[in-house]
């Protein structure tokens, strides 16, 4: 868990929502719920794990 | 795994509170159009925030572990008195992001949970007081 996965974050973020609006503007509006729903599942991914080693990490610290 | 000891080493609280900032102004910036990313930046800075912490703890419950040698208390009462602070803090964190996400019902079960589990470690520890002064008045 470095810096460098929130900015990943973010620039999944902008990206999708750019991708998106422009989808959008030109008409293909599935297209661009297929695109925030892969970058939601993709920002998860990330994450998920992250949250995981959180709760490991308590319980080993803490002998919970 | 390999990582593990390098995740946040050597932060100072400078450091920490300019990471801390630059998520919150992030997920401000996402919180108009796409709400869940907030979401998602905010919780990646709380998991990075808190390693930083357990690098910090990592000496403090070090230290509470020799003192247990030093201290005539029994080493369970210790233990117990860990295992509530880390309760304490893993119910806040998750409560927090709930409630940052707008769910207060969610975060208030949580909480809830909480209190309730510290009060179950805490029986035993109450039950042994009343053993002891009830030996002690007969």
């Amino acid at each position: 868990m470095t810096i460098n996965l929130i900015f990943k974050i973010a620039a999944v973020g902008i990206l999708v929502s750019i991708l998106s609006q422009v989808l959008k503007h030109s008409g293909r509006d599935e297209q661009a719920f297929l695109v925030s729903l892969a970058g939601l599942i993709l920002v998860l991914t990330w994450i998920l794990p992250q949250i995981y080693d959180l709760f490991m990490t308590v319980q080993r610290l803490f002998a919970l | 795994m390999d990582g593990r000891e390098e995740r946040g080493a050597g932060m100072t609280i400078m450091q920490i509170g300019a990471v801390g900032v630059l998520g919150a102004l992030l997920a401000v910036q996402f919180k108009a159009s796409k709400a869940e990313y907030a979401v998602y930046v905010s919780v990646a800075v709380g998991i990075f925030l808190f390693f930083c912490i357990v690098q910090r703890l990592g000496f403090f419950v070090d230290v509470v572990s020799r003192l247990k040698s030093y201290i005539n208390v029994d080493v369970a009462y210790v233990q117990t008195m860990l295992k509530m602070v880390g309760l304490t803090y893993i119910a806040e964190f998750a409560s927090g992001i709930c409630k940052d996400a707008g769910h207060q019902a969610i975060a208030v079960q949580i909480e809830t949970f909480c209190k309730l589990t510290i009060l179950a470690l805490g029986m035993p520890v109450l039950l042994a007081l009343f053993e002891a002064i009830r030996e002690f008045m007969a």
